[in-house]
């Protein structure tokens, strides 16, 4: 659509059966030069249905009495062919009531006749104009919009499907090297002296490490893709954190690390996905044993939080080396192992933290680290009381 | 007399080191590759147990347990599902289909073993593992 501003010429089509009007309409037209207005007068109903057929006007200016029928019966006839078919009404006085009517009809703009002029009509007309143009343009972006978003969508799933096939393709073979270890460690084909035991031992962690970074990744790009969703019930949470020692105490003997628990006896139930929060402590109990050295402690603690009543904060404090200040703000964010100097960094991708403050806030809670270099760090969460 | 395991597995070497672990610790293994040679073996061998994995040519595992499932000679086959797909929903569509355990790859064989026995001696018993 043009814009007469832009634009030296509008052809307008008018619509009035009354030609004393009409005429004023168009000797009002004419006295614009510029954009000089193309005016293509239908003296009736059915003549105006036929030209706006024939011929693309830039607007159409249409008289509410036309004989036995309306300018309401034409914007719906017109309307019902071309959507946004760009047309004014001319309102006749005592026929203002009808202008929701024609709004809701179809109609852009109206003019009382009784205040039509030159100026009044230019306007209007410059007004309408740029209304549709402005309306086929957003609706253009939101085509775009919705195409673009259809694209992501099938990118999202086509990434989803990716890591689902790594994923499967990369467990097959660990499965394989990681059982064939087990065999030789069970001294099935034949008994072993300790030093390949060890070495099977450490062939076998690698394998381990191998899954849980694949684990990782895999998870990943389930919370970036939004596919990972949580089974929030209300729970308890001393049988979880039990649980987790149990699971985790071999490897604190085996480092001579003593896990301690403190939760505050009335703790409330809290919203969880059990495993999901399962995943959470078992990261950071298990970072604080790595991160521990020999003869160290750990303790789990569970409060209600003091800042925020309805929430139960979880702490993990360690006594080991502590993490620098200037590492503590972004060590839970995503592959900040990797973006580190090689030379300073831990083993691994560094997505466990990433991963565990992504679940805490699907839970709708937060998580934070503090320390203090070479007495230790505490890493805590909030999860929602149950109501 | 030695309880016989049926493993449907593609990945030859995951299917071998299971049955040597298994026959290391007496159960007599038998192996099949594919979903066809699966349901062969399943009719032929008469098995007490179906280590079964998901992703295999010819037709997945869930398939094939149903079929399993649908022919009176091996319905009460109690059936170990593996797999090395991450898919969240596999689970329970897999214990949906009758499986009485369901293991992600890389499993733990002591886990594994424990619910092959469990199964074996109670077949109708659904292990949450």
């Amino acid at each position: 659509m043009p814009n007469p501003g832009a634009y030296d010429t509008v052809k307008v089509l008018l619509v009035d059966d009354d030609e004393d009007d009409a005429i004023i309409t168009q000797a009002l037209l004419e006295q614009s030069s510029l954009p000089r207005f193309e005016i293509d007068w239908a003296r009736s109903y059915d003549a105006g249905l036929t030209r706006i057929k024939e011929r693309q006007y830039d607007i159409g200016l249409l008289d509410y009495n036309l004989g036995s029928r309306t300018g309401i019966d034409f914007l719906r006839e017109v309307h019902a062919d071309s959507p946004h078919a760009p047309i004014i009404m001319l309102t006749g006085q005592g026929n203002e009531s009808l202008v929701l009517q024609a709004l809701e009809s179809g109609a852009i703009d109206y003019i009382p006749k009784r205040n039509i002029s030159s100026e009044n009509l230019q306007r209007t007309i410059s007004h309408g104009i740029e209304k549709i143009r402005l309306q086929e343009e957003l609706a253009a972006n939101q085509r775009q919009l919705e195409k673009t978003n259809k694209e992501l969508k099938q990118r999202t799933n086509e990434i989803q499907r990716f890591y689902h096939l790594l994923a499967h393709e990369l467990k097959t073979p660990l499965t394989a090297a990681s059982e064939f270890v087990n065999i030789l460690l069970e001294s099935i084909p034949g008994s072993l002296n300790p030093a390949q035991t060890d070495y099977l031992h450490l062939i076998q962690g690698c394998c381990q490490h191998l899954d849980r970074n694949i684990n990782d990744l895999y998870e990943i790009t389930r919370l970036e893709t939004g596919k990972l969703s949580l089974n929030q019930q209300p729970e308890a949470l001393a049988p979880l954190v039990k649980d987790v020692l149990h699971y985790l105490a071999p490897k604190a003997q085996a480092k001579n690390m003593a896990l301690h628990t403190s939760l505050a006896p009335d703790l409330p139930h809290v919203m969880m996905d059990v495993q999901r929060i399962r995943q959470v402590l078992l990261n950071l109990v298990g970072n604080a044993l790595k991160f521990t050295e020999n003869g160290g402690t750990i303790l789990v603690q569970a409060y209600e939080d003091p800042l925020c009543s309805d929430r139960v904060r979880v702490a993990i404090q360690d006594t080991g080396m502590g993490i620098p200040q200037s590492q503590l703000t972004g060590i839970f964010e995503r592959l900040y192992q990797v973006e580190k100097d090689p030379s300073t960094a831990s083993p691994g991708l560094g997505l466990g933290l990433f991963i565990c403050r992504e679940l805490v806030k699907l839970h709708g809670g937060t998580m934070s680290a503090t320390s203090t270099l070479g007495k230790g760090s505490t890493f805590s969460f909030t999860l929602r009381c149950a109501q | 007399m030695n309880n016989k395991v049926l493993i449907i597995e593609d990945d030859e070497n995951i299917s071998k080191a299971l049955e040597v672990r298994l026959n290391a610790r007496g159960y007599q293994t038998n192996t099949a590759f594919d979903a066809i040679m699966g349901m062969q073996k399943a009719l032929n061998t008469a098995p007490d147990a179906i280590l079964l994995d998901i992703t295999m040519p010819g037709g997945n595992g869930l398939t094939l347990a149903d079929r399993l499932k649908a022919s009176t000679k091996t319905q009460d086959v109690p059936i170990i599902f593996l797999t090395a797909s991450k898919q969240p929903e596999l689970r329970q569509k897999a214990m949906a289909l009758g499986g009485t355990a369901f293991f992600e790859k890389p499993y733990d064989f002591n886990y594994l073993l424990a619910a092959l026995r469990a199964s074996i001696e109670h077949p109708n018993v659904c292990l949450s593992l």
